[in-house]
Order: C-alpha cells, then sequence, then structure tokens
C-alpha cells in the first residue's frame, strides 16, 4: 500500500531553508531602538497584535525581523517563521507552509499542528478554528516575510480570515514590499492592534550610518547620509564603493540622478574589472552554488569573493542549504542592477551565462530552472537539447501547467518551434485536458524524419506516439489513422526513463480502452513500478488510476478500491484535490463504495468528480460518472437519470471505452424500465447494438425489455445464451445480473430449482468480487427465495445476511409495471367502467381485468381508488 | 494596451536595459519616460515591482491611447 510512503497529514514539501528565523549577516547593523518598537508590539494577554513591517526592497525588514525574533523565543511563547516564495500562491502550499514553520518551531508545543492537513480550497472553516485554536494555546508569534509574494485571491482570502479571527496573546508579523490587501487590515488598525513599521521608521539614522561607516570622515558620511536618504540599501552600496576604492569616498551626488542607480554605477565601477565580471556572470540564477559560481566567473577563488562582498555589503547573503551546501544569494537590488548591467554590456556574455546555467541545472536536476535559463539564453538548440532533458520529467511529475508556462515564454520569434517544445507543448495540454488544443499543436508538429546517416530521436518518437496514442483513446476524429512511429523496437531504444515510463502509461489507458486487459495490466503496473522509483507523481497517478479502471472493468473492486485510494492519497499529498487528474480515482471508489453498498460514500465520491469533470474532457469517466450518479439517485424518473439517457444518446458517449459503454448502457436501460419509458429502453438498446454488435449486454438489455413487455420465452432464451457463456460479456457484472434476472423468469413460470440454481450461481460470482449492489437491488420475490432457502447456501450464508439486511432496511422503491399495465394506469383515474378501457385499448374484459390484478398487486393495493393514488406517490401517474 | 511611465530623475544605459521591453525618452517637464506595450494587468503590476526593485521612484503612470 502507498499509505506508508506518506505518514501523517498530507503536507506540500518546504524547504527547509525557508522556514525558521534566517541568519542575519555578520555585516548586518544591530539596531536596538527597532527592536525595541518591535517589542511593544508584541501581544499581552488580552491583545491579538499584528506587527506590519512594510517597505521596498533595501529596507531591511528582513534582517530587523530576524534580529528581533531571536530575542523574542521564550518558552511560554512559539516563534514560527515562514518566508514566502513564488511557488507559496496557492491555498494548499501556502498552508503547508506555514504549518511547517509552526511545527518546526519545537517541541512537545507544537502537538496541536503536527494533526492538521492544509486544506486544497479556500474557506475551510473547521482547519482555520483548530489553527486559531492551536495559535492560541502556544501564544504564537508567526513570522510571514514576502508576504508580497501572494497574490491569489483565493489565499490572501483566507489570510484574512485568519487576521479577522485572531486570538488574543498571539502575533502575526507580515512582512511585505506592498500593502497586503487584506479587508480586515483597516478594521484591526481602527481596532489599535496594528503596529506599523514602514520606510520611514526603517531608514538609517545618521547615527546609524556613523556606525556603519565607521572609516570615514564625518563630513564623508554626512554626504552618505544625504545622499541615500538612509535608505539601508543604498548606504551598503556607498559601504561597497568605498571598500573597494577606500579613498575619496563618494562625490557630489548629481541631483538628476536616481539614487540607487547613480550609487549602483559608483559601486561598481570602482571594483576590478576581475571583480565587476565576476560579480556579473554570477547574478543570472537567483541563487549560485560553489560550483556553479565558479563556472558562470570562470574564477575558482570566486567563494573567498562573494564571502567578501557578503561581510562588507550586507547585498550578497549565505543561504544554508537542506544539504549542508552552501548557496550565495544577491539582494534583490543589487540583483536587478548587476542583470541590466549584464545585458547593457554585453548581451552574448549574458546569453552564453544563460547556457551555462542552463546545462548545469540539467546536470543537477533543477528541471524547471533549467528550461528558465534555456529559455532566457535565446539558443533553439540549446533549447531542445534542455527540453529533452528535463521536459519528459516535469511531465511525469505532474507539472504540465508549469511546463506549458515556461514553453510560453519561449514562442517568440528569436527561439522558432523547435520539435521537442512542438511535442511537449502537445502533450502537456493533453495532461491538462485540453483535448482540442493538444490535437492542433500534434497535427502541427513537423513529423521526425530519419535523416540520412543521423540516427533519429527515438525519445521524441515515443513522445508523439505517447500523445498519439492519448488522443485516440480520446477519440479526436480528424486524428491521423496511423501511428506516428510504431517501430516495434522503439521502447528498446529510448534515452530517457521519463519517455519509457510515460509511453507505458499512455499504452496501458490506451489497452484498456481497447480492451486488451492483459496487454494493459503489463503495461500499467510497468509504468506504476517505474513511476514509483522515479518519484513521478502525475505519472503515478494517472497509472494507479487507469489500473482501478482495470481491476473495475474485471469486476475486482477491492483492488480497484485499493489502488484508487493510493492514487487519491499521492494527489492529496501533491495539493491536486482539484486537478481533472483525481477525477478516475474519485469515480472507481464511487464505483467500489456503491458496490459495497456504501452509498454514502459513492455519493461523495460522485459529488467529486461531477465538480472536476467541468474541467476533464475525458469522455469515459463523463459517462461513467453520469451513470453512477443515476443509479445512487435510484429512481428512473428523475433529472439524473434524464442526464444519463442524454448522455448515452449524446456524441461523447461512442468515445468511451467499449466496456465502459455497456455497462452504462446496461444501467441505463435497467432505470428507462424501471421509470416505465419504454421508448427510451428501446433507443438505448439500438445504440447498444450499433455500437457493441452481438454481446452479453446487448443480450441481457433485451432480455429486460421483453420481461417488461410479456415475452418471457424469449427473455429467457436470451438470459440463457449469456449465462451459458456463448456470447461476449465486457463486463463481469453482466453475467451476474443475467443470473438474478434468470431467477425472477424462473420463479414467475413456477421453476423454483431454476431460480435457486440461478442465485447460487449469482452469488458465487457476487461473493468473489465483493458486487452485491445487483443482488440488494434485484426484486422482492428474489429476496423471498434467499430467505427462504436460508441454511441452504453454504459458504454464502453470510453474504446472504447482509444482502438481506440491506435489502430490509432501504426497500426499492421501483415497482416494475409491464407496458400493458402502464397504458393500463394511465387509464384508471378517469371515469371509464372496465368495459370502457377494454374497446379503448382493443383487448378483451378479462384482459383488461388480470392486468389490473397484476397492478393491484404490484402496488400492494385492494381497490382502482388506492391504486390511483399509490401510483401518484410512486411518481407513475 | 500601451503604457506610459515618468521616472524622477534620469536613468542609466544599465536601467534601460533593466526594461527592454520600453523605450526611454526624455520626459516633457524633466525626469525619464517610458513608454510601451503592457500585455495585460499581470505585466502592468510586474513593472511597477520592477521599478520598486530598482529603486526608482513612480512620477506618473498612464494609459496611452492606441
Amino acid at each position: 500500500m502507498a499509505g506508508s510512503e506518506h505518514p501523517g497529514p498530507t503536507r506540500a514539501r518546504v524547504s527547509a531553508g525557508r522556514l525558521g528565523v534566517p541568519r542575519t549577516n555578520r555585516a548586518a547593523l544591530v539596531r536596538p531602538p527597532l527592536v525595541a518598537h518591535l517589542d511593544q508590539g508584541l501581544a499581552g494577554p488580552e491583545v491579538a497584535a499584528l506587527i506590519l513591517a512594510c517597505a521596498p526592497p533595501g529596507y531591511g525588514k528582513t534582517t530587523l525581523l530576524a534580529q528581533w525574533a531571536s530575542r523574542v523565543e521564550a518558552p511560554d511563547r512559539l516563534l514560527a517563521w515562514f518566508t514566502v516564495d513564488p511557488g507559496d500562491d496557492s491555498v494548499f502550499r501556502f498552508w503547508s507552509g506555514v504549518l511547517a514553520a509552526l511545527e518546526r518551531a519545537g517541541g512537545s508545543r507544537t502537538e496541536p499542528f503536527r494533526r492538521l492537513s492544509p486544506p486544497q480550497v479556500a474557506g475551510d472553516v473547521d482547519f482555520l478554528a483548530d489553527l486559531v485554536e492551536g495559535l492560541a494555546a502556544t501564544a504564537a508569534v508567526l513570522v510571514l516575510d514576502d508576504l508580497h509574494e501572494i497574490t491569489e485571491p483565493e489565499v490572501l482570502h483566507d489570510l484574512n480570515r485568519l487576521v479577522r479571527q485572531q486570538p488574543p496573546g498571539t502575533t502575526l508579523v507580515l512582512a511585505s514590499r506592498l500593502d497586503p490587501p487584506l479587508l480586515e487590515l483597516p478594521r484591526a488598525r481602527l481596532a489599535g492592534r496594528v503596529h506599523e513599521l514602514r520606510a520611514e521608521a526603517l531608514a538609517f539614522e545618521r547615527a546609524d550610518v556613523d556606525t556603519l561607516c565607521a572609516e570615514l570622515s564625518a563630513e564623508q558620511v554626512d554626504r552618505v547620509w544625504e545622499a541615500t536618504e538612509g535608505w539601508p540599501a543604498l548606504v551598503r552600496l556607498v559601504g561597497m564603493a568605498l571598500a573597494a576604492e577606500g579613498e575619496d569616498g563618494v562625490g557630489q551626488v548629481p541631483t538628476d540622478r536616481n539614487l540607487a542607480d547613480y550609487l549602483f554605477q559608483e559601486a561598481f565601477a570602482r571594483h576590478e574589472d576581475r571583480v565587476q565580471q565576476a560579480l556579473l556572470s554570477t547574478s543570472v540564477p537567483d541563487a549560485v552554488t560553489i560550483e556553479l559560481a565558479a563556472e558562470l566567473s570562470g574564477d575558482p577563488y570566486i567563494g573567498h569573493l562573494l564571502d567578501s562582498v557578503a561581510e562588507q555589503s550586507g547585498l550578497v547573503s549565505r543561504l544554508p542549504d537542506g544539504n549542508g551546501d552552501i548557496r550565495w544569494s544577491y539582494h534583490p537590488m543589487l540583483r536587478a542592477y548587476l542583470r541590466g548591467e549584464l545585458r547593457r554590456r554585453d548581451l552574448a556574455a549574458e546569453h552564453k551565462a544563460q547556457r551555462t546555467a542552463a546545462r548545469w541545472c540539467v546536470a543537477a536536476g533543477l528541471d524547471a530552472e533549467a528550461v528558465r535559463h534555456a529559455v532566457a539564453a535565446a539558443d533553439p538548440g540549446l533549447l531542445d537539447e534542455v527540453l529533452r532533458e528535463t521536459g519528459p520529467a516535469l511531465l511525469v511529475s505532474g507539472e504540465a501547467s508549469l511546463l506549458l508556462q515556461l514553453l510560453r515564454r519561449a514562442d517568440v520569434p528569436t527561439l522558432r518551434r523547435t520539435p521537442w517544445s512542438s511535442a511537449l507543448r502537445a502533450a502537456a495540454l493533453l495532461d491538462l485536458g485540453q483535448v482540442h488544443e493538444a490535437f492542433v499543436e500534434h497535427v502541427r508538429d513537423p513529423p521526425v524524419h530519419a535523416h540520412a546517416g543521423a540516427s533519429p530521436d527515438a525519445d521524441l518518437a515515443a513522445l508523439r506516439v505517447a500523445t498519439w496514442l492519448e488522443l485516440r483513446r480520446r477519440a479526436v476524429p480528424e486524428l491521423p489513422p496511423t501511428l506516428p512511429d510504431d517501430r516495434p523496437a522503439l521502447e528498446h531504444r529510448l534515452h530517457s526513463p521519463d519517455v519509457r515510463l510515460l509511453l507505458l502509461a499512455r499504452r496501458g489507458a490506451s489497452e484498456l480502452w481497447s480492451g486488451e486487459r492483459v496487454a494493459a495490466e503489463r503495461s500499467l503496473r510497468g509504468a506504476v513500478e517505474l513511476a514509483r522509483a522515479r518519484g513521478r507523481s502525475g505519472a503515478l497517478v494517472d497509472a494507479l488510476s487507469a489500473l482501478a479502471a482495470l481491476h473495475a472493468s474485471r469486476a475486482d473492486f477491492t483492488a480497484a478500491t485499493e489502488d484508487a485510494e493510493a492514487a487519491l492519497r499521492i494527489g492529496e499529498h501533491h495539493g491536486w484535490t482539484a486537478s481533472s487528474r483525481m477525477a478516475a480515482a474519485h469515480l472507481l471508489l464511487g464505483w467500489g463504495a456503491y458496490q459495497a453498498l456504501d452509498d454514502h460514500t459513492a455519493r461523495a465520491h460522485v459529488a467529486e468528480v461531477l465538480v472536476l469533470l467541468a474541467t476533464t474532457a475525458d469522455p469515459g469517466v463523463e459517462l461513467s460518472a453520469t451513470a453512477l450518479n443515476a443509479l445512487l439517485a435510484g429512481d428512473g424518473r428523475a433529472s439524473a437519470a434524464d442526464d444519463l439517457f442524454e448522455a448515452l444518446a449524446g456524441h461523447s458517449a461512442p468515445q468511451a471505452a467499449a466496456g465502459v459503454f455497456a455497462q452504462c448502457a446496461l444501467a441505463g436501460v435497467r432505470l428507462s424500465l424501471a421509470g416505465h419509458r419504454h421508448r427510451w429502453a428501446q433507443e438505448i438498446t439500438d445504440g447498444m447494438r450499433a455500437r457493441l454488435g452481438a454481446c452479453a449486454e446487448l443480450a441481457l438489455a433485451e432480455a429486460m425489455s421483453e420481461t417488461a413487455a410479456g415475452r418471457s420465452e424469449s427473455a429467457r432464451a436470451r438470459v440463457r445464451s449469456v449465462t451459458s457463456g456463448s456470447v461476449h460479456a465486457w463486463v463481469p457484472t453482466t453475467v451476474l445480473e443475467a443470473h438474478l434476472l434468470g431467477s425472477v423468469q424462473a420463479l414467475r413460470a413456477a421453476e423454483d430449482y431454476a431460480a435457486v440454481e440461478h442465485l447460487r450461481a449469482a452469488l458465487d460470482i457476487a461473493d468473489e468480487s465483493r458486487m452485491w449492489r445487483p443482488l440488494v437491488d434485484s426484486e422482492a420475490a428474489v429476496h423471498d427465495v434467499l430467505v427462504g432457502n436460508q441454511g441452504r447456501w453454504g459458504a454464502h450464508e453470510e453474504l446472504v445476511a447482509t444482502v438481506l439486511a440491506h435489502a430490509g432496511r432501504e426497500p426499492t422503491s421501483a415497482v416494475m409495471l409491464t407496458l400493458r399495465e402502464v397504458e393500463l394506469l394511465a387509464e384508471l383515474p378517469s371515469l371509464n367502467t372496465v368495459e370502457d378501457i377494454a374497446a379503448a385499448l382493443h383487448v378483451s374484459r378479462n384482459t383488461v381485468k388480470t392486468h389490473l390484478r397484476g397492478i393491484y398487486r404490484k402496488l400492494g393495493v385492494s381497490s382502482r381508488r388506492e391504486a390511483v393514488a399509490a401510483a401518484r406517490r410512486a411518481g407513475l401517474l | 494596451m500601451r503604457y506610459e511611465f515618468l521616472i524622477r530623475g534620469t536613468v542609466s544605459a544599465t536601467v534601460r536595459a533593466a526594461f527592454p521591453e520600453l523605450r526611454v525618452t526624455t520626459g516633457p517637464a524633466g525626469g525619464t519616460a517610458l513608454y510601451g506595450d503592457v500585455i495585460d494587468d499581470a505585466h502592468l503590476h510586474g513593472l511597477l515591482c520592477r521599478f520598486q526593485t530598482l529603486g526608482l521612484r513612480v512620477l506618473e503612470m498612464r494609459l496611452l491611447p492606441e
């Protein structure tokens, strides 16, 4: 079971570097007045305090808060720090980070947070209530740094709620470049519980500049202070400029220059050329390790250089990595200038640095970063090379939308369409359920020709095959009828295991769709194994869901439920609950629960699928979900049944796999007959004949219609053809249902022995596959036989007891009237006598009386007046 | 959409290089004007953030007629 892979509540992974108080630079200035100012903002026992540190980059928000935070921690107060990054802009990821920060904060006190699972969608009242309770119990101080990275309204909405419900005794610290757009903030200000720290307060005092520039003369310090207006990052830049030369300091600032711009030029120009080049080339990635920095700058002593810049300027920070490695990161302001300067000086050098970074990221396994750099390098050849290495991995990790986003940036004239970007775009679109767009991309993609002498790219060919298989499964009408490259040896020549994984998963789904169950199982099991080994969750969820569907098609609902549950857990772990990827797993869990008589669970899963259906385009899932929904509604006249009839008649039904279609159509026929819509039943049966040809499902559908119409001889013959196995059954359920119908027919013909035989066969099938539903749903007469023969069912006694318990508790409401009886029922509310009715229907008086008795018996009434009332109650009139 | 931003003072070639999508001229009444096509709202806010990151003060910003 996959459960052991992810113990505890499901969370998104958050890198350790973003949790806990960041280490401050040794060059950082300690500013006691500001620290004291922050202390005043701390919550008292009666107050829910909110500290808002809001200023442009370079004002030292993080540094100050870090200095303060390390002093604030106390035994009776929990201190948690979470540095938000752009990837946290979803409800699930944001709360995962907050919980991880709280948990990390320390010891046994974090127990209340350990049990919490981050919600997938905004507005989870229970989660927020639990979180608020935990915060109150630990008197928490929660710091959210770089909050400006959050722009998603859903996340802000949740955060707003937290501010509204913030309990007394806790402190919430929000650090951001922009005023957080929280509606609750003005109200909190009015309540006097917001303690603000803005640019003006964060700017250096004259005394701070004195301390920082101790080696300068008083006159020079004056000039620095005037020039920078106390903006800390600018003072740092000045410091850098002075440190580089050590002499006359900054000159007179021209009044028409932007300060930061001017100071950067000053500071930068004073470094020797070697240092300038090193700084410029290492500004390309957001953070550099020692190896990458050395490669980018071509300077083996770059680490030393970066350290000394870090120490002198405070504009470079050393970040501890999770593995104990060191990474350097430039201050955003310095980085922005360095990148601008690099581009200005030498576009070719920038592209070269981007290329180096891209190659390095490929080797380091930083897939998305690699693509980003390759796009920035504006080199089509390199982009294709990088995409070949990283694209398939992103795809099978379930990062199709990220991949598309990256590729969109590459959609510019300088980076003409490359074979890999095209093929990956098609595959990613398909992964997100955008079938038509994927098809357009797929056919636009030029086919890969084997060049003379050059060996064709097997990976690319395999990717296109995978896309083609999936497009065919999704029944795209204009698809070219042959595989783009169907060489059988393709699989053995693949370079990337991720392409192999994708091909296996897509091929398995395709084989399942065309009914090749043995081949499908082999492909899907291979895909699951490979996806597990490589930690590729996207493909793992897909393959597990397909495997669950395979089990379900064999009526093995125990195995189906197990695999679907594993898929669901992995999906939850990655926050994919609202993704169309999860629709299939929910659907199969729904069917499993339905077969195991747990209607409540089944309804919950179907509701999930129906929501996700808005974004998925899988006709099989859609049809099957509609059928399950109709079956759960139970009433052949309800709107859920209408939806099923419409879906079966609609254009998407023929695109579903034959097995799925057969099963759903059979459910449609049964519901039609139960709702006395005989014409519907006929139309669906015609559809089955056209799509499936002769098969057990068609025979059973016809047998059901004939039984309803009273043509029992023909109906029995058809049932025999199914139970004897002389016609092909798409799904095993059909045989079980045929036995049950056979049992009903035998009872009508007073052949009790045959009825028991049929039931015994039905019980055999039901017991093996946990498919109890048809037994419970069968007619009262069948249940009577089950009761009457109790003690004689042998190994099935337990199952019989279960079925009877459920059947008794939830009596099936559907009353099976024949066609003739329905016609007659319509006449009953009139004042016509039996003779009049007989004349109107062109039948004899006795026939009418026979049918009347049938109606009375089935409705459990004894008079015409009661029959009309009962029929109205049951919705038959 | 086309936008124009007015920045205080003059800017160096480094800053110009950081806004490859905008063209730079001297503002009508001093300062520096940057103008050009803005793809969408997200791009607009991204540009404002870039000005902030570079420590540039935006004096004016307006939508230009097509």
